[in-house]
């Protein structure tokens, strides 16, 4: 039983990287409708980022988050600006976009192992201590990663729910023609998603940054996983982002746990399944996602 | 914004001014050097079969759509190659084909996109209450989604959201289509009761002859040119409006 429970607790620790991660993705997807598969490289660096603002400027580990947010979103704006909004114009942008988009993942990958290294990066004794409850060994950096994570998640609701911007973006993502109509420019609201999307990746890595371990594969290893986190849930829906997000992390914790190397297999399997019979994810609305 | 080449509108001069306004989609004409105006507080209609450009032309008003030739002047400010996003804060306002509301949307959060450049909180107070008023099933279900209304409370959210942007000239392009005919002139009775808030309206309408019972003047739009226009009552009685777009 306490194995059990142990392993739920690890895959909550875990999922709620991924509800951050696939909140982002979804955001961009739905929003901008640009296939963004350089994402995993902005998660990468907002680790890489945030270790090495306090490995080597010894500075306080939110200083090293903050820079990771702002820097992941300067880099998304930048991306936007420089290479997707002509993009965006063209005909063939479904799969240009794509291109583009592997440029940006290559160029961030290679860029990691020049300027970091090969060797994984860990950041230890940001929060220490561990105890135990009912037989679950609940260590406090994991238990602080969870406290943040769902601050981060209910803020984004709050922003994407209740705020003019928020509203602003579910419009442009429902049809930007008719949200330009009332006054909503629908390159703006790409341009701000990109940076958000880029930056909750970038605060994913620096969350993740003290309670595992970081390594150059990282954002490589995470892309298809994000991916098929926001299929399961639904590309256009926030919620399924977060229930996918959670129910993934759970699959591989367990998976990982019982069937070791087997657990991807197996989760590209249960997805598949409910794909099948769900084309739309489990809250999603639509399926002609740039198209 | 530079405003020094604008001048204010004078009393006469048309609240819409479109000269000889030519519109492409790819190598095919749709607008061919299309002339028309709207007065303050007129209602006017511009009546054509299908494919005859109506929408080209609402569509290139708003902005939404670019003009290859021609000029359009609001308010005494011209405003042809505006986006459309600016083109909404001057107070050109459109209803689109079709309704198009943000169907996962709430019905309040439609509102609020049309409010969506307006600082102006009492004002957006206001009309939110009137919006309310004039369409109470809106007010009734304004936390459920959009696209759970019926077709007829649909066409009330896509006026209303128009509204929350403060329009002075309303563009309504095929407001009746798809809508039973007891919904057809309960549209035409909001209409009027829009213009009589002083709000001027040019109305794109297939059905002719809804539009041209509304409006104070029409223009038949034929494969992009401007054939007859004049008062509704002339038109109305005219052999060749009876016969192609009256039916007899």
């Amino acid at each position: 039983m306490s194995v059990i429970m142990q392993l739920a607790f690890d895959g909550l620790t875990i999922g709620l990287i991924y509800v951050i991660l696939a909140a982002g993705l979804v955001l961009i997807l739905s929003v901008t409708e640009i296939f963004f598969v350089a994402y995993g490289q902005f998660y990468m660096w907002g680790a890489y980022i945030t270790w090495y603002v306090v490995d080597r400027f010894q500075l306080n580990y939110f200083a090293g988050l903050a820079v990771a947010i702002v820097a992941t979103l300067v880099f998304g704006l930048a991306g936007y600006l420089l290479i997707f909004m002509r993009m965006q114009r063209m005909e063939n942008r479904f799969l240009i976009t794509i291109t583009g988009a592997l440029g940006i993942s290559l160029i961030l990958a290679q860029a990691v192992l020049v300027v970091f290294g090969t060797q994984p990066k860990s950041i230890p004794g940001v929060f220490t201590g561990a105890f135990d409850v009912g037989g679950v060994h609940i260590e406090v950096k994991k238990l602080a990663l969870i406290g943040m994570g769902i601050l981060v998640t209910l803020a984004l609701f709050w922003i994407y729910e209740r705020t003019r911007v928020g509203r602003a973006m579910r419009a442009v993502a429902l049809n930007a023609d008719v949200a330009a109509l009332y006054g909503i420019n629908p390159r703006f609201v790409y341009l701000l998603t990109m940076g958000i999307g880029c930056a909750l990746a970038g605060l994913a890595g620096g969350l993740l940054a003290p309670a595992y371990n970081l390594s150059s594969g990282m954002g490589n290893n995470v892309i298809a996983s994000v991916l098929l986190m926001t299929m399961l849930g639904g590309m256009d829906s926030l919620l399924g982002a977060v229930v996918g997000g959670l129910i993934v992390g759970q699959i591989l914790s367990f998976g990982q746990y019982y069937t070791g190397q087997m657990s991807v297999v197996y989760l590209f399997l249960f997805i598949g399944l409910v794909i099948y019979f769900r084309p739309n994810g489990l809250l999603g609305h639509r399926t002609d996602m740039g198209v | 914004m530079d405003d020094s080449d604008d001048r204010p509108l004078a009393a006469g001069d048309p609240l819409l001014a479109v000269k000889d306004l030519t519109v492409y989609y790819g190598k095919a004409l749709a607008l061919d050097r299309v002339s028309l105006h709207v007065n303050q507080g007129e209602i006017v209609s511009i009546v054509g079969a299908n494919g005859a450009g109506k929408s080209t032309a609402i569509r290139t008003i708003s902005g939404s759509k670019q003009p290859s030739a021609g000029e359009i002047w609001f308010d005494g400010r011209r405003i042809d190659g505006m986006p459309p996003y600016d083109v909404v804060r001057l107070g050109i306002v459109q209803v689109p084909a079709g309704r198009q509301i943000f169907q996962t949307m709430s019905v309040l959060d439609n509102l609020k996109v049309g409010a969506h450049r307006r600082k102006d909180r009492e004002g957006i107070k206001r009309d939110l209450d009137s919006v309310y008023e004039h369409f109470p099933i809106l007010k009734e279900k304004r936390n459920q989604a959009g696209g759970e209304l019926s077709g007829g409370q649909q066409q009330m959210l896509a006026v209303g959201r128009a509204l929350m942007a403060d329009p002075k000239l309303l563009l309504m392009d095929e407001p009746s289509i798809g809508l039973s005919p007891i919904l057809v002139a309960e549209v035409g009775k909001i209409i009027k009761d829009i213009n009589s808030r002083g709000i001027s309206i040019l109305l794109v309408e297939q059905n002719a002859r809804m539009a041209l019972r509304l409006a104070s003047r029409a223009y038949i739009l034929e494969i992009g040119r401007i054939g007859l226009h004049g008062k509704c009552d002339d038109l109305i009685d005219n052999d060749e409006v009876k016969r192609c777009y009256l039916g007899g």
